[in-house]
């Protein structure tokens, strides 16, 4: 793809008369895995729902894949973009594949044969073909937020939203669900995901967004975006170990040249993969 | 293996069993509501009376039983199909028409009716019975859609609501000194007196339900997964809300002003038809409504059996098969909420 799957500009959102939130801009170009960090209440879930044409923004723009969000039809966005909202429940008795059908709602008209062609590719995307008929109720804590990602995954999404993937989940599943989303982005998908561990987003993510206060204080590499004097300007705490040395844009290719925007371009390309984050299930 | 693995959780094979289950057992017993009766006719003598050669037997089946056979059909129908929609639309397995103050307000109406305008015509009478409905039940689908109330705290202030509207149609009909058996069998539920006529706005009013009731089955499957969720695959949380609200109250409003109060159908039905086709509305719906159809049926043998000489209030009846599984689910969720 030629251009950013996301653009945004010049973006403010009002929730209430109390808080706002503005960015000024936020590129994220196809293989891109973008991490949403900073302190509850400062607008990581606002601003996913605004990229998702959920929160019409007061003023600005989002762009996704050449079209602006807010004058496309919801199931249009929704046909493009992938987001999983952190708010969301299920009948414990519905099973996998039952489920991640009906992700396919904004593709409505689709033959069956095609649905579950979709269905299955999601699943075995995620892992969870062997899993297809078993119940929510049966899934360990990993295998439910890759049964959503599989959700999510099933309408074939160019851009990734995750609002808190690894919530409640301990450290190996965290560390499992952040890898196949890095082996989705080095298959040519772009995510943005709000993280909370900041152990994670510097181990997974090509890109930090700090957000404080409804505003980012950093874009860039792991690296700038986790300086302890910076963390503990918007955390308040003494960060707890050396982030900066678990970075992932050290094991990422160098950025691709001419494509990216002036400021050094931000497009990865990912087409070595493997690696050590390399989802286990992922042939 | 695997390719069919979605294939066989779409289309359970006990699904289909159950299906031609209930099919056949509401067959059998609108062949049991036709016998029965303060003069019982074996099925030789219930046929002559379709068919027009035995005088005695054709006023009894084609006047009397049949179209009350039809009525309960449609109203279980209606008040099962209702049931689906309403749990579907608040995400609340307890919800009922009775609970939710959709009964309630079409009783109002038709209390109101009964105690000033006894004459009304079916289709204005339903369609003032269908916007009691949908007023009754504004209160508790507006919060449900804020999110500002728990499962049993949306059943609790239902319970409430209800009351509310059962005392306010009791008073409407106690005002107009009606305590006679027509306000007796309009608040209990039942299904006598009715006539053809009736039967056949009945009919048109459920019929012009099933169109919404068909949209709004993918909207519903969405919802299910939570608001944001829905609104994160395109649907439009609120407008599915205020659709399904509509459509329960055209399903509910004219089934209570033909057959009064019929508690707990909606909710045992759907429960019922949850456990038997899972959780898809295309399923769900149509499953709720020939469980509705099969109980209502069921509980109008029964309210004409047990007492000689005289019918027990259909409510009775039906309470009696959905206060079991009222608490069963609340007692299934508040055992889930613990852990």
């Amino acid at each position: 793809m030629a251009g950013p799957v996301l653009s945004a500009h010049d973006l403010l959102l009002e929730l209430g008369s109390r808080f706002r939130l503005t960015v000024h801009r936020l590129e994220v170009w196809p293989g891109e895995l973008v991490g949403v960090v900073g302190p509850n209440g400062s607008g990581k879930s606002t601003l996913l729902r605004a990229l998702a044409g959920i929160a019409r923004p007061a003023c600005g723009q989002v762009v996704v894949a050449g079209q602006d969000v807010g004058s496309l039809p919801h199931r249009e966005v929704a046909r493009r973009v992938g987001y999983l909202p952190q708010e969301r429940t299920a009948w414990e008795d519905l099973t996998v594949a039952g489920l991640v059908e009906r992700g396919l709602y904004p593709l409505a008209g689709l033959p069956a044969e095609a649905r579950r062609e979709m269905v299955q590719a999601a699943l075995s995307m995620c892992g969870l073909a062997d899993l297809a008929g078993s119940r929510l109720s049966r899934l360990s804590g990993g295998e439910r937020q890759r049964a959503w990602l599989a959700f999510v995954l099933a309408r074939q999404p160019t851009l990734l939203l995750l609002d808190e993937p690894t919530a409640h989940l301990d450290y190996r599943h965290q560390a499992e669900v952040m890898a196949l989303v890095a082996s989705l982005c080095r298959q040519g998908k772009a995510a943005v995901v709000v993280l909370h561990d900041l152990w994670l987003a510097a181990r997974y993510c090509h890109r930090l967004l700090v957000l404080s206060a409804g505003r980012p204080v950093v874009d860039g590499p792991p690296r700038e975006a986790l300086r302890p004097e910076l963390l503990r300007e918007v955390f308040g705490v003494e960060p707890p170990v050396p982030l900066a040395d678990q970075r992932a844009d050290a094991l990422a290719p160098a950025a691709r040249a001419g494509e990216g925007p002036a400021d050094g371009g931000k497009g990865y390309d990912h087409g070595t993969g493997g690696g050590p984050d390399e989802a286990p299930w992922v042939e | 293996m695997t390719v069919s693995a979605p294939a066989r959780a779409l289309v359970r094979r006990p699904g289909l069993w159950a299906a031609a289950g209930v099919g056949v057992a509401v067959v059998l017993l609108m062949a049991v509501e036709m016998m029965a009766g303060a003069l019982f006719l074996g099925p030789e003598r219930v046929w002559q009376g379709l068919t027009g050669t035995d005088p005695l037997a054709r006023q009894l089946v084609v006047e009397l039983r049949l179209p009350r056979a039809l009525l309960a059909v449609l109203v279980g129908a209606s008040l099962g199909a209702a049931g689906a929609l309403l749990q579907g639309a608040t995400r609340n397995p307890l919800a009922d028409s009775h609970l939710l103050g959709v009964s309630g307000g079409a009783a109002v109406v038709g209390a109101a009716l009964l105690a000033w305008h006894p004459t009304a015509e079916p289709p204005v009478a339903m369609v003032l019975a269908a916007l009691g409905a949908l007023a009754g039940s504004a209160p508790l689908v507006a919060l449900a859609g804020r999110g500002l109330l728990s499962a049993a705290g949306m059943a609790l202030v239902g319970v409430g609501l209800g009351y509310l509207w059962a005392v306010v149609a009791l008073a409407l009909v106690t005002s107009a000194g009606l305590l006679a058996s027509p306000s007796l069998s309009f608040l209990g539920g039942s299904l006598s007196g009715r006539s053809w006529d009736d039967l056949r706005w009945l009919a048109a009013f459920a019929g012009a339900a099933v169109l919404p009731a068909a949209a709004l089955v993918r909207p519903l499957d969405a919802l299910a997964l939570g608001d944001e969720v829905a609104r994160s695959l395109g649907a439009r949380p609120a407008l599915a809300r205020a659709a399904a609200a509509m459509a329960a109250a055209l399903l509910v409003g004219p089934a209570v002003w033909a057959a009064g109060m019929v508690p707990l159908v909606g909710l045992a039905c759907a429960q019922g038809a949850r456990q038997l086709w899972g959780h898809d509305h295309r399923l769900l719906l149509p499953g709720a409504a020939a469980l509705g159809a099969a109980l209502v049926l069921a509980a109008d043998v029964a309210a004409r059996s047990f007492l000689r000489g005289t019918e027990l209030p259909l409510g009775v009846v039906t309470a009696c098969v959905g206060v079991p599984v009222l608490v069963a689910v609340a007692w299934r969720a508040s055992w889930r909420a613990l852990y």
